[in-house]
């Protein structure tokens, strides 16, 4: 999905006749047609299809997948179909709880790659230092990188066996489901914790590390331009009129920027949501540290394809509400140009 | 507020932008920094408004005499009108020139009313009340160079740097502005720094002149001082056209007897004459006193002067004189006309000086 919205983005110049090929207008239909047909055929259809199968045991089938009830107490049915039940209601509790963790590694993951993605593009953008060219493509790594392979590097660095594994596998962190706030009579720190987990890999921290990797160079990469075509004038002219670095990046930076940001951080936000790879190798495989996809993948290997159709959907979903924002901000940019706000992004 | 820069040596890299420069404003004064292109212009501003520091141990900054290297941006009472405006594309022009005011820590920010009524004053000084509402895309570049010096105005600061206030206008609208500059200068009283490449502006406004080349300030003065009495070779042609007569030194190039750098223009050795097109004086006749032989090439007429181009029958060199309308047609001159050429006043520099 993401992939598309890409490579339209890059030919919203098209339009107007070429008068080099303008004369043969076969050449337009024919070309027009093979792209919708293939984008039909490898998008379009295979879309379609995720949804008509999510529904293929109509509404009350979908809903199932996610909120399925188990056997009623006190009547008397079937062993076979008691224990269909209380296995939908287990099936349908791993569902939700796979959402649950998506919602938090890949949010967690988002926040921290839009902190970084500003920081790297403003880095990259305003400053000139040596090894910026290196810079540069070390963010643009993990695209050239297999997620399954990121996943790797980082059960090899901090897998039981691995480089910083005697310190990873007794590494402390608070169980963010625990997390209360305890006020700060007495603490500089104002949230208490009842639970602590243990370890990085095989754990949703480990999760959130993969995931972060694999989707850093969103933010960032979508930032770059318009960082860099901005300049430091406008900030610099924003100092010297008295604002301090937080108005100047509250005032002047952010509004300049805030359109290829959103962007940035809805295609990071896609990507997050559905990494598969890197996931699937740090989180050991374990049913409790499912996300989205890893748990499609489940429902899909036991032969239960509504419901993994069900569950993506939601993911389909996803990308298209991304795809309807992207159209909204494409068009209020176009507006704001046409208005004379200035071109931004 | 006035500005002192002491011996201010900025490098980027092992390139030296500017090299020990010194530099006094006293406080209501409109200085011009002229120089050609990469000469350090922007770079010595921008070092006095803080966004530039100089190089570790070269150079002190002085504003109203206190030293204010430890003094950020914000805080030195600068306000600085950048080359290519830097107005902030998503604020309207309002938002623009309130936005020094809007900044400012709530205890001593003016209230809305007070702020609207400012806006609106700087608006009048710029002439452009009404179009607070506009974009700065939606505005012509004088009137964006304007809401750029009014948006610079609004904080009151005690020193105002301009880099090349009219540097992308064309001819007329420079000529309106900086009428319009010297005005608001003489209304306002703020110590005012300029930096232009274009000679004519810093001699009509400026109170006085630096001319700078390669990083170093060659002459500081009133506009009559740096142009009828340059200080060095590359003065007198940076600051308008000038003609040059190579010779020995010898009776005829020292007729008007002003010469420079020390050398006595008596003693034997080659040397420059100077001339300003209106110092050059042609006649038909070679009345008494020794002068070059030459052949009109072309003429032009340039307002209530014409200018009158000369090729010296024996250097071959071009000269360019200026002529008023009466001797022009006293004269009569016709192209392909041999005439005798001369000059009321010649600046004269020994051939050691490089420009
Ligand atoms: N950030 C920089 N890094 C490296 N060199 C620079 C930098 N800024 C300026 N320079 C160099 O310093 C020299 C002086 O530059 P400066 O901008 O001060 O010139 P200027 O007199 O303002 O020229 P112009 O009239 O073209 O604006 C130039 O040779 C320029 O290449
Ligand atoms: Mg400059």
């Amino acid at each position: 999905m993401t992939t598309t919205t890409l490579a339209t983005s890059s030919n919203r110049r098209a339009d107007g006749e070429n008068p080099a090929t303008g004369s043969a207008r076969w050449v337009r239909i024919v070309l027009t047609l093979a792209t919708v047909a293939f984008i039909g055929i490898f998008v379009v259809l295979p879309l379609a299809n995720v949804f008509a199968q999510a529904f293929s045991h109509g509404v009350s089938g979908y809903v199932h997948a996610f909120f399925a009830d188990g056997p009623p107490r006190g009547v008397h049915m079937p062993v076979r179909e008691r224990l269909k039940m209380i296995t939908a209601a287990s099936q349908a509790r791993q569902t939700r709880s796979a959402i649950a963790m998506t919602l938090l590694v890949g949010t967690t993951a988002v926040v921290f790659n839009v902190v970084f993605g500003v920081a790297a593009a403003w880095a990259v953008g305003k400053f000139r230092f040596r090894g910026k060219t290196l810079l540069i493509s070390l963010i643009d790594l993990p695209f050239s990188v297999s997620p399954v392979v990121a996943g790797l590097i980082f059960v090899l660095l901090f897998g039981r066996e691995g480089v910083f594994g005697n310190w990873a596998t007794h590494f402390k962190w608070p169980d963010p489901f625990s997390i209360y706030w305890r006020g700060f009579n007495g603490h500089w720190w104002p949230f208490g914790d009842d639970q602590q987990l243990e370890g990085i890999v095989f754990t949703p921290l480990g999760i959130v590390l993969g995931t972060i990797f694999v989707t850093f160079p969103f933010v960032a990469r979508s930032l770059m331009p318009t960082v860099e075509a901005q300049g430091v004038e406008e900030e610099q002219a924003a100092l010297s009129l008295g604002a301090s670095g937080w108005q100047t990046f509250r005032r002047v930076t952010l509004p300049n920027i805030r359109w290829a940001l959103l962007y940035g951080i809805m295609l990071c936000t896609c990507r997050a949501f559905g990494e598969f790879g890197a996931v699937s190798v740090v989180s050991g495989n374990t049913d409790a540290n499912d996300t989205i996809p890893l748990r499609v993948e489940k429902l899909w290997q036991s032969y239960d394809s509504q419901a993994a159709f069900a569950l993506a959907s939601l993911l389909a979903g996803l990308a298209l509400i991304t795809l309807l924002i992207k159209g909204v901000v494409d068009w209020r940019r176009a507006a704001t140009v046409r208005a004379g706000g200035g071109g931004v992004l | 507020m006035s500005v002192e820069v002491r011996n201010l040596t900025k490098s980027y890299g092992n390139f030296t932008a500017v090299k020990d420069v010194s530099l006094v404003v006293n406080t209501g004064q409109l200085v011009a920094l002229v120089g050609p292109s990469g000469s350090g212009k922007t770079t010595l501003l921008r070092s006095i408004a803080g966004l530039e520091q100089p190089d570790p141990g070269a150079g002190t900054i002085l504003l109203n005499g206190k030293d204010v290297a430890a003094e950020p941006v914000g805080r030195r009472k600068i306000g600085f009108v950048f080359q290519h405006y830097a107005l902030f594309k998503h604020m309207t022009v309002g938002e623009n020139v309130a936005f020094g005011l809007r900044v400012r820590p709530w205890r001593s920010r003016p209230s809305r009313q007070e702020i609207r009524k400012i806006v609106g004053e700087l608006l009048d000084l710029v002439q452009l009340r009404g179009m607070e509402r506009r974009y700065p895309s939606q505005l012509s570049g004088g009137q964006r160079q304007r809401i750029a010096l009014a948006r610079a105005l609004a904080t009151k600061p005690a020193v105002l740097l301009l880099d090349e206030p009219f540097g992308a206008l064309d001819a007329k609208v420079r000529r309106e502005l900086r009428q319009w500059l010297r005005q608001l200068h003489h209304d306002v009283g703020v110590t005012t720094i300029f930096v232009t490449h274009d000679q004519e502006e810093a001699l009509e406004v400026a109170d006085r002149v630096a001319v700078m080349n390669k990083g170093v300030i060659e002459q500081i003065g009133t506009p009559t001082e740096v142009y009828d009495h340059p200080a060095t070779p590359f003065v007198q042609t940076f600051l308008g056209t000038v003609n040059l007569f190579r010779g020995r030194i010898a009776e005829d190039l020292q007729k008007s007897g002003e010469t420079s750098n020390g050398r006595d223009p008596t003693s034997p050795g080659k040397a420059t004459a100077f001339v300003r097109p209106h110092d050059v004086e042609i006649s038909r006749l070679a009345n008494g006193h020794p002068g070059l032989v030459g052949e009109v090439i072309s003429t032009s007429m340039t307002g209530p002067t014409t200018r009158v181009y000369l090729q010296l029958s024996d250097s071959r060199e071009l000269v360019e004189a200026e002529l008023t309308r009466n001797r022009y047609h006293e004269l009569a001159l016709k192209i392909g006309d041999t005439v005798y050429v001369s000059w009321r006043k010649a600046k004269v520099f020994a051939d050691d000086y490089s420009i």
